[in-house]
């Protein structure tokens, strides 16, 4: 089967910035595809020109075959769009916010009817239905927006940062809506920066950073890739982290900074942790996670920014 | 990577475009529609707001000054004269709000029009679906002073039905010039300027309260060009009932200002909100 999703050094500049810098990539049908980047990496940015909102400056782009410059209005009726922030609309009440996205996608009136009953009790807003969208809280916003976007059962549904500032009764909840409609056949394109959303639902994702994608793999692929089995998480001060990478990379050991930390990616770490231990430096040694790859892959370019 | 391939043939793609830059006049009133919905929940205070400001115009105007002006040239007493341009006037104000606050409100900080952008809906379908609206609003407002008068007696002819299709057209002329300048706009203080710059000198010289030929020579042209002369013009010959071919031209002329400012507007909303 064609990936629904198609990109070839795709790039979008803003005047001088170049936002997205040639980015590749596919998705294939009915799986969950994460990007995960920084902010400013160019998340948003990518989600917006997939669902044929932002024109890409250059390259190809394809959503089922269709190219999304040239046939953006077939695009976007087979898409569910959930924007980063909110775009509710704040002169009608919750039912009508749903109704007229109905009307949008041209359902005729008792079907939309129908289907904002069904979407109403599936995101727990049946008895807000007559609420104005500014006197729900943040996650009946967010629920109320993914529900609006399922609603005429999209072939793709795309969330920008889905779960950003819930708390994690609304973060699971949206969790297993994803899967769900997941088993349906939907396929998913988000963006996080939360690893455990990413390796949660994603069954693939592009690491992507200033614009350019880093990696790309499964979640367990990456980890295994770029962050080894295990780790060994060091705390020092500042001056002896210098020393501490040194010693390490005289064992071929290669090592990047997290904040205050210190993270060593290898394969067995209990001989170096009770050398280190013995030295009276603590060294935490777990399992290796989504986390320490991102970390790894893009923290150079964070620390670039602290400075 | 991944190792991409394309079914789209080129030709199967401009076959489906030819006629992309069409507005869909299903999603044009679905959008009309959500303004209309938004306007019955309002309908008091916008209503209120409607009706006064004309009325009070009216009787201070129109029966209050008229008693010093006398009669019109052709007979007509003064308020008979003024009732038809403030109708005119006031479609052009309904319209003017609606497009410019109204419109620019739902595109900036409410995003209402970018969650429409995330539907099937093109831009040229939002232009059109909002210049309906805020016709529908001037064509509202029209219609309302339009039965005051015909209660004061003020309406002399059956022809004065058509002055609320009239004043559908006055408002599509405003809403062109009304989304525009919310478009070009950098925040509402520049919208503002449609108002100070054009719509209160066009209520003043336009014909509504003395006749344009009262106007220095040069400027004659200028106000006949601007769409509230033809509209007054227009709506003066249906409430009196001598009804030309030119009323017919003043109304022809209003729809091609309308339907240039229509692409005007397509284009300003693109550049703007496709980004
Ligand atoms: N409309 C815009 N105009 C100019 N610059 C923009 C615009 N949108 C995004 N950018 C810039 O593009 C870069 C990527 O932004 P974005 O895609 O929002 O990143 P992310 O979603 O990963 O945080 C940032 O440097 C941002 O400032
Ligand atoms: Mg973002």
């Amino acid at each position: 089967m064609q990936p629904i999703v198609i990109a070839r050094n795709v790039v979008k500049r803003y005047n001088e910035l170049t936002a997205v810098n040639g980015v590749t990539f596919a998705v294939n049908q009915g799986e969950c595809f994460g990007l995960l980047g920084p902010n400013g990496a160019g998340k948003t940015t990518t989600i917006r020109m997939v669902c044929a909102i932002s024109p890409p400056t250059s390259g190809e782009l394809f959503v089922d075959g269709k190219d999304v410059v040239r046939s953006g209005r077939q695009v976007r009726a087979i898409l569910g769009v959930v924007p980063q922030g909110d775009d509710l609309d704040p002169d009608v009440s919750v039912y009508t916010n749903l109704l007229i996205h109905a009307r949008f996608y041209g359902l005729p009136e008792p079907e939309a009817r129908r289907r904002v009953e069904e979407t109403l009790e599936k995101v727990r807003l049946a008895d807000r239905r007559k609420s104005e969208v500014d006197a729900l809280s943040g996650g009946m916003k967010r629920r109320l927006a993914i529900g609006r976007a399922l609603l005429t059962r999209p072939a793709l549904l795309a969330i920008d940062e889905p779960t950003l500032g819930l708390d994690p009764h609304n973060r699971h909840l949206i969790w297993d809506w994803f899967r769900e409609v997941k088993r349906q056949g939907t396929t998913l394109l988000l963006t996080t920066n939360n690893m455990d959303e990413a390796s949660a639902l994603c069954d693939r994702l592009i690491i992507i950073d200033h614009g350019r994608i880093l990696a790309e793999g499964t979640p367990q692929e990456l980890v295994g890739t770029h962050a080894g089995t295990q780790v060994l998480e060091i705390r020092v001060t500042a001056d002896r982290r210098e020393m501490y990478r040194a010693r390490f990379a005289q064992r071929g050991l290669e090592s990047y900074e997290a904040g205050s930390a210190l993270i060593v990616p290898m394969t067995d770490g209990t001989a170096l942790s009770q050398e280190l231990e013995h030295d009276g430096v603590s060294a935490l040694r777990r399992p290796a996670t989504l986390e320490d790859v991102f970390l790894r892959l893009t923290g150079r370019d964070i620390n670039e920014d602290m400075r | 990577m991944v190792q991409l391939q394309l079914q789209t043939t080129p030709s199967q793609a401009t076959a489906t475009n030819q006629w992309a830059w069409l507005p869909s006049l299903r999603l044009a009133l679905v959008i009309w529609r959500r303004n209309w919905h938004v306007f019955l929940k309002n309908a008091f205070t916008d209503v209120t707001g409607l009706v006064m400001e004309p009325i009070i115009t009216l009787g201070a105007i129109g029966f209050g000054l008229g008693q010093f002006v006398g009669q019109m040239q052709d007979g007509q007493s003064y308020v008979e004269y003024v009732a038809p341009g403030i109708a005119a006037g006031y479609a052009m104000f309904n319209a003017l709000f609606d497009s410019a606050f109204g419109f620019y409100m739902r595109m900036s900080s409410q995003r209402v029009v970018a969650h429409m952008l995330e539907t099937p809906v093109e831009v040229q379908d939002l232009a059109l679906g909002e210049m309906l609206w805020s016709g529908t609003r001037g064509m509202i407002a029209c219609t309302i002073i339009l039965t005051f008068a015909a209660a004061l007696g003020l309406v002399a002819s059956p022809w004065a039905v058509l002055v609320t299709p009239a004043g559908f057209l006055v408002g599509l002329a405003f809403a062109g010039i009304g989304i525009s300048a919310s478009a070009a706009a950098r925040s509402m203080n520049s919208v503002t300027l449609v108002f100070t710059l054009l719509a209160t000198p066009m209520y003043f010289f336009s014909g509504v309260f003395f006749p344009i030929t009262s106007l220095p020579g040069f400027a004659q042209p200028l106000v006949w060009a601007l769409p509230l002369t033809p509209g007054t013009y227009l709506i003066r010959g249906l409430m009196r009932g001598d009804v030309g071919w030119e009323h017919l031209a003043a109304a022809l002329w209003l729809a091609v200002f309308s339907t240039v400012f229509f692409f005007l507007t397509r284009w300003l909303l693109r550049r703007r909100l496709i980004k």
